[in-house]
C-alpha cells in the first residue's frame, strides 16, 4: 500500500469527531427547547395565577369590576395554551426521533395539570361573568394503545384553526396518571379511546369533522361553523 | 424513537462519511503526485490493443482513429479488432476504414457469431502478440498518450493492470452532465484513491491495459460474467497482482443519454456486482488480501447493502405518511386550511443535522474531484447539483438489482 497506514485512523478520529459535533449540536438544541418550553410553562402560569388572582377578586368586588380583564386574560391564555401543547408534541417527537428524553414527560404533566386550571377557572368565569364559551374536552392515549387518537387529534386541530377562539379545546394525555385529569375521566364517563366532551356530552371513539361539528352546532348553535 | 432506523441513518452516515474522509485526507497526502506522480517507462514495450465491437457503427471509426493517432511507435503496437457477430454492418465499416490505413498495425478478427465481450477479448488476447494488452470498447477515444502513460507502471513486476481516467464524451442533457460528475468522482479520483489502497475492484472497460502473462496465468476473462472488467480484478487480487491507476490519461466514453438507458446499464453492473460477490465471496474479510479484503470490501457492500436498507425504510415511512394525510384528508372532509409556518431553528432534528452534513460532505469531495481534474466547478453547476441528488435514483437501481439477483431473474448484457 503506498499510503501511511495512521491515515485509517486519523479518519476515523475526523469521522468520530463528526458524529461527536452533530450529536453535541442536537444535545444543545435539546436543551433549548427544554427552555423554550419553561419559559413559555412559565408565561402561562403567569397569566393563570393572574386570572386566579382576578376570580378571588371577582368574589371580593364582584364581576362587574373584574369581567372585563378576565375575558381579554382568557382569550389570552387560550392562545397561548394551545400553542405551548403543540410545542411540547412537536418537540417532544423531534427529540424522541433519536432519544427519549423523560423531561418531556414532566412537561406534559404540568401542561395538563395548567389545562385543568384554566378550565376550572373557565367554568368559573362563565358563570360569574355572563360567558358562553363552548368547550371541547379530548382523552387520549399514546399512538400504540390508541390507534385512532392521532387521527382524532388532527380533527380537533382542523376544528380549532377553522374556528379558534370561538372553541376552547382542552386535550389531556390519560398515559400520565395525573390525578385531577383522572377525576375528569371519571366524572365523564370516558371508558374508552379517543374520547370528548362537547359541552358535557361524552362521545368515545374516533369522530370526525362532520360528527364534532354536528355534536358543537347541537349545543352552541351560535358558532360560525354552524351556518345561521 | 425507532431504533432500526436510527441504526440505519447513522451506520450509513458513519459508514460514508468515514470513507469520504479517507479519501479526502489520501487526496492531501498525495496532492502533489496524484495526476502526474506515475512513473516512466525505461523501454517502449509491444502492446496489443483488443477492440471487440458489437452492432458499433455509429462509434466505431472514431474509436479506430484514435487508436491510429496514438503517440507510440508503430511497430510496437497492434489493434485487434474482434467484430463479435455484429447485424449492422459494423464489420463492413471496419474492414473499410482497415484499408485506407496502410501504415497503422490493425488486424480485424470478423466473426460472425455472438458470443459476447469476454469471448471476444479472450480470443483478441489468443491473437495477440505483445507483451501488455490494451482493452477498449468500441464506442470510445482514447488519448494519444494512454500507451505512454500507462506501460510504465508494470516494471513493477506485480502490476497486472493499469487503468486509466474515465471521460464523458461530449455531455449535452442533464442526465450526461449528471453522469459526467460522477465519472469524475467515481470512476475517476475514487479509482486512483483505492489503487492507492490497493483495492481497485474493476478494470473498467472503456479503457485497461493488462499484462498478458497474467491474463494466461489467470485463465483471461469470465465469459460467463456480465460483468468481466470486475470479475477479472476480483481474480487478480487472488492472484496477488495490483491493480494501478493514472490519472495523467485517459479514454471518452459515451455514456446513457436517458434514463431508461441509464437503468439498463446500472442493472447489468449492479447486478453483475452482486453476482461477482457470491462467485468469489471468499475475498470478503480475506486477510490475504490486503485492504481489498479486509476493509475496501466489507465497507464498500455494507455501505451499499445498509444504504438500500434505510433508502427502502424511508420509502416505506413515505408512503406510510402519505397514506396517513390522505386518512386526516378524509376525516376533514378533504378541506385544506392554509398552511401555517413557523420558522423555528428548533424544529431541527439530528436527522437533519446528519443529511445536511452528509450533503455537505458528498459536496466537497465532488467538489475535491473536480479541482484535481481541473474542472472548473462553475461550468460543472448542473451536473454538480444533480450528482448530490442523483443518490435516490441509484437506489432504485440498486434495489431493482438485488431484486434481480436474489430471485434469479436473467440480466442480459445488453
Amino acid at each position: 500500500m503506498e499510503i501511511s497506514r495512521w491515515i485509517f485512523l486519523k479518519a476515523l478520529v475526523i469521522t468520530v469527531l463528526a458524529l461527536t459535533i452533530i450529536y453535541s449540536i442536537n444535545v444543545y438544541i435539546n436543551v433549548k427547547r427544554e427552555q423554550t418550553l419553561e419559559s413559555q410553562m412559565m408565561d402561562t402560569v403567569d397569566t393563570l395565577e393572574e386570572m386566579e388572582a382576578l376570580t378571588q377578586l371577582m368574589k371580593m368586588f364582584g364581576a362587574n369590576a373584574t369581567c372585563v380583564t378576565l375575558k381579554s386574560q382568557l382569550n389570552l391564555i387560550d392562545e397561548k395554551i394551545w400553542k405551548l401543547g403543540n410545542k411540547i408534541e412537536d418537540y417532544r417527537r423531534l427529540t424522541s426521533e433519536f432519544l427519549d428524553d423523560p423531561s418531556y414527560i414532566t412537561q406534559k404533566k404540568k401542561f395538563n395539570r395548567q389545562e385543568v386550571m384554566y378550565l376550572s377557572l373557565l367554568r368559573q368565569i362563565g358563570e360569574n361573568c355572563n360567558m358562553d364559551q363552548t368547550v371541547i374536552l379530548y382523552f387520549y392515549k399514546n399512538g400504540i394503545d390508541c390507534k385512532q387518537c392521532d387521527e382524532q387529534s388532527f380533527v380537533l386541530t382542523h376544528i380549532n384553526e377553522r374556528i379558534d377562539p370561538e372553541v376552547a379545546i382542552f386535550s389531556f394525555d390519560t398515559d400520565l396518571d395525573i390525578p385531577s385529569v383522572d377525576v375528569l375521566q371519571q366524572y365523564y364517563g370516558v371508558d374508552d379511546y379517543p374520547c370528548i366532551v362537547v359541552e358535557e356530552k361524552t362521545y368515545c371513539g374516533l369522530q370526525g369533522r362532520t360528527e364534532v361539528e354536528k355534536y358543537l352546532c347541537e349545543e352552541s348553535p351560535h358558532l360560525s361553523i354552524c351556518g345561521g | 424513537m425507532d431504533p432500526f432506523y436510527s441504526f440505519l441513518t447513522v451506520s450509513v452516515w458513519l459508514l460514508s462519511t468515514y470513507f469520504i474522509v479517507l479519501i479526502l485526507l489520501i487526496v492531501l497526502e498525495k496532492r502533489k503526485s496524484i495526476v502526474e506522480g506515475d512513473p516512466e517507462p525505461k523501454n517502449l514495450p509491444l502492446v496489443s490493443l483488443i477492440v471487440p465491437a458489437f452492432n458499433e457503427k455509429r462509434g466505431v471509426l472514431p474509436a479506430l482513429r484514435s487508436l491510429g493517432e496514438i503517440d507510440y511507435p508503430r511497430d510496437k503496437y497492434e489493434v485487434i479488432i474482434v467484430n463479435d457477430g455484429s447485424s449492422d454492418g459494423t464489420a463492413e465499416i471496419i474492414s473499410d476504414f482497415i484499408s485506407t490505413q496502410p501504415g497503422v498495425p490493425f488486424k480485424f478478427i470478423d466473426r460472425k457469431e455472438n458470443k459476447g465481450k469476454a469471448f471476444s477479448l479472450n480470443e483478441g488476447i489468443a491473437a495477440s502478440k505483445g507483451d501488455y494488452v490494451g482493452t477498449m470498447d468500441a464506442d470510445s477515444l482514447v488519448k494519444p498518450d494512454i500507451l505512454r502513460k500507462t506501460v510504465g507502471f508494470f516494471e513493477d513486476p506485480k502490476t497486472g493492470a493499469v487503468t486509466v481516467r474515465v471521460h464523458v464524451h461530449k455531455p449535452k442533457n442533464l442526465l450526461e452532465r449528471i453522469v459526467d460528475v460522477e465519472y469524475v468522482v467515481g470512476l475517476s479520483l475514487s479509482l486512483k484513491i483505492l489503487s492507492y489502497l490497493n483495492s481497485m475492484h474493476v478494470t473498467p472497460g472503456p479503457f485497461s491495459i493488462y499484462r498478458k502473462s497474467m491474463l494466461e496465468e489467470i485463465g483471461g476473462f469470465d465469459v460467463n460474467n456480465i460483468v468481466e472488467d470486475m470479475e477479472i480484478a476480483f481474480r487478480m487480487h487472488k492472484a496477488g497482482y495490483k491493480i494501478k491507476n493514472t490519472l495523467a490519461t485517459g479514454v471518452y466514453t459515451i455514456v446513457p443519454s436517458t434514463l431508461g438507458e441509464l437503468y439498463k446499464q446500472r442493472k447489468r453492473w449492479y447486478s453483475g456486482s452482486l453476482i461477482t460477490l457470491m462467485q468469489h465471496k471468499d475475498v470478503m474479510f480475506n486477510r490475504g488480501l490486503g485492504a481489498f479484503g479486509i476493509f475496501f470490501m466489507p465497507i464498500n457492500y455494507a455501505t451499499i447493502t445498509l444504504g438500500l436498507a434505510l433508502g427502502l425504510y424511508s420509502f416505506g415511512m413515505l408512503l406510510n405518511n402519505i397514506w396517513r394525510n390522505l386518512n386526516y384528508l378524509w376525516l376533514t372532509n378533504f378541506e385544506m386550511l392554509p398552511p401555517t409556518f413557523e420558522l423555528d431553528i428548533l424544529n431541527l432534528s439530528i436527522f437533519h443535522f446528519i443529511m445536511l452534513s452528509s450533503i455537505l460532505s458528498i459536496s466537497i469531495m465532488t467538489k475535491v474531484s473536480l479541482s484535481v481534474m481541473q474542472r472548473r466547478l462553475r461550468e460543472n453547476v448542473v451536473g454538480f447539483l444533480g450528482f448530490l441528488f442523483f443518490f435516490v435514483i441509484y437506489q432504485v437501481f440498486w434495489a431493482s438489482s438485488f431484486y434481480s439477483v436474489f430471485l434469479g431473474r436473467e440480466i442480459k448484457w445488453r
